[in-house]
């Protein structure tokens, strides 16, 4: 605000010397009048960027909101994906532990989601490796 | 942390020599939305860790005064991201959208540090105990589109690359593949499995283990998304937030007149893009002109997020019953982890003999 009025004040000193310079004349009142001229271009400037200001703060509201939604949406998706599809619920609410692990080389925490699956992999490996072999 | 010989020799003989390192193998969804690893524990049983696949570009003035040492954050060059989970907090916080490293079920074109963000968070997905050492990592990548030019070769290449730099041994498996693996034991490996993810849908027919066919379709959720809001006149977000509210392909009245029109235009498109899947499957099988008379009925495996709506399943099912296939099907069924069956697939890869 305060670099706003002294780019007023400057840009008007500007053209109240320009005009005087210019017009080789030293009549005091036709430089007042440019000045007066040139505050009263200026002023609706100022009082314009001031409600685009503003109304770029409403927006970023309304963004702010919005993301908001998105993200409790994005929170409550799962809850309804596990009502819908209980027989998955079942094996992921029982076992899902979060957890933070610990920060290293020059990066913070970061949030796992973390579960158990309750089934054995050796015996699937061992299958696919027979089956793989031709076995 | 590994100890030169040298160290090992001077701590022989002060204390007990630390047992040897077990080498441990992963499998890693590398999805567009989601990172999955998987690892089998010391009970034989599979433990699945994830990460969201988003991350948020921030400046210093954006977090001037803040605390980032709990926050999940990189540093790269110049730039600062909020990574994951926290990436959703920040956005809220600063207005911003969310960025994905990954686009249409590859590393994103769109930003020129794609490749870093997904460099650190598969580094910290992959992190492993003291007194474990890397092995092997499968890690899933999506087929070549049938009907865009892009192909999978960087992708996959790009992956390999920040998979060995971290130490383990890359080896790259398609993700419909994975699924059977996943999921069709009991049928000797042998099925089709359908993958409805957020970029793209991916196929895979398989016998006996052996991938017979594979391919992918620049058809997913986002394609969704899209053309509802385009032609309900509103932006993706609400149209997913409303999709991922209890949604019902043949229930449109639920909710305000808007929320209505989205429903009903969601219905449209889910149903077209599973009749698009299931023409361009059968148009697959017939071009490729295989011999697919397996002497064993097999059965087609539903997967992916999208594939969660409500009477997805039925509505695919009629579509199949309604066409003839080259192929004797068993069943049509989702796979039993639908979040988690991809890295399932890629662990019990990486655990084979």
């Amino acid at each position: 605000m305060i670099q706003l009025l002294a780019g007023i004040l400057v840009g008007a000193g500007l053209g109240f010397a320009l005009f005087h310079a210019h017009s080789q004349s030293n009549e005091i009142y036709l430089a007042s009048l440019a000045l007066m001229i040139l505050l009263g271009m200026l002023i609706p400037l100022e009082q314009l960027g001031r409600r685009m200001d503003e109304l770029l703060v409403t927006l970023q509201g309304i963004k702010t909101r919005m993301d908001q939604l998105e993200i409790d949406a994005e929170e409550t998706r799962d809850e309804e994906i596990m009502e819908k599809f209980p027989h998955f619920a079942e094996k992921e609410q029982e076992h899902y532990i979060p957890a933070i692990q610990a920060n290293s080389e020059g990066r913070t925490v970061m949030a796992h989601g973390r579960r158990t699956v309750e089934r054995s992999v050796e015996d699937l490996a061992k299958k696919l490796s027979s089956m793989q072999r031709g076995e | 942390m590994s100890t030169s010989s040298d160290d090992q020799m001077f701590v022989s003989q002060t204390a007990k020599p630390s047992p040897p390192a077990t080498k441990i193998n992963l499998g890693l969804d590398v999805g567009t939305m989601n990172l999955v690893c998987a690892r089998a524990n010391m009970a034989g049983k599979i433990e699945i860790a994830s990460l969201r696949n988003v991350f948020l570009t921030v400046d210093d003035v954006n977090i001037e005064g803040m605390d980032l040492s709990k926050i999940s954050h990189a540093r790269i060059d110049d730039g600062i991201f909020i990574l994951s989970n926290d990436a959703y907090n920040f956005a809220n916080i600063f207005g911003y959208r969310l960025s994905r490293s990954m686009q249409k079920g590859m590393i994103s074109p769109e930003d020129i540090n794609s490749t870093d963000i997904l460099a650190v968070m598969i580094r910290e997905l992959l992190t492993l105990d003291p007194g474990s050492k890397p092995g092997k990592c499968v890690y899933s990548v999506p087929g070549d589109p049938i009907n865009s030019k892009s192909n999978v070769l960087y992708h996959q290449n790009i992956l390999g690359r920040i998979i060995s730099e971290i130490g383990f041994e890359p080896e790259p498996l398609n993700e419909a593949t994975a699924i059977i693996y996943a999921e069709c034991a009991e049928t000797d490996f042998s099925g089709i499995s359908i993958s409805f993810g957020a970029g793209l849908t991916n196929v895979a027919v398989v016998y006996k283990s052996i991938p017979v066919l594979e391919f992918a379709l620049t058809r997913g959720g986002d394609w969704i998304d899209d053309n509802v809001a385009l032609a309900i006149g509103t932006i993706p977000n609400r149209v997913v937030a409303i999709k991922e509210k209890d949604f019902y392909l043949d229930r449109f009245e639920v909710g305000r007149k808007k929320e209505r029109k989205v429903r009903e235009a969601l219905g449209y498109y889910y149903k077209n893009l599973i009749q698009f899947v299931v023409k361009s499957c059968l148009q697959e099988l017939d071009r490729r002109d295989l011999d697919l008379g397996f002497p064993d009925r097999i059965p087609l495996i539903i997967s992916g997020g999208t594939s969660l709506a409500g009477g997805f399943l039925d509505f695919i099912r009629q579509q199949v019953n309604e066409n003839a296939w080259p192929l004797d099907l068993s069943e049509v069924r989702y796979a039993g982890d639908p979040l988690s069956c991809v890295a399932q697939g890629c662990l019990i890869k990486a655990l084979k003999q």
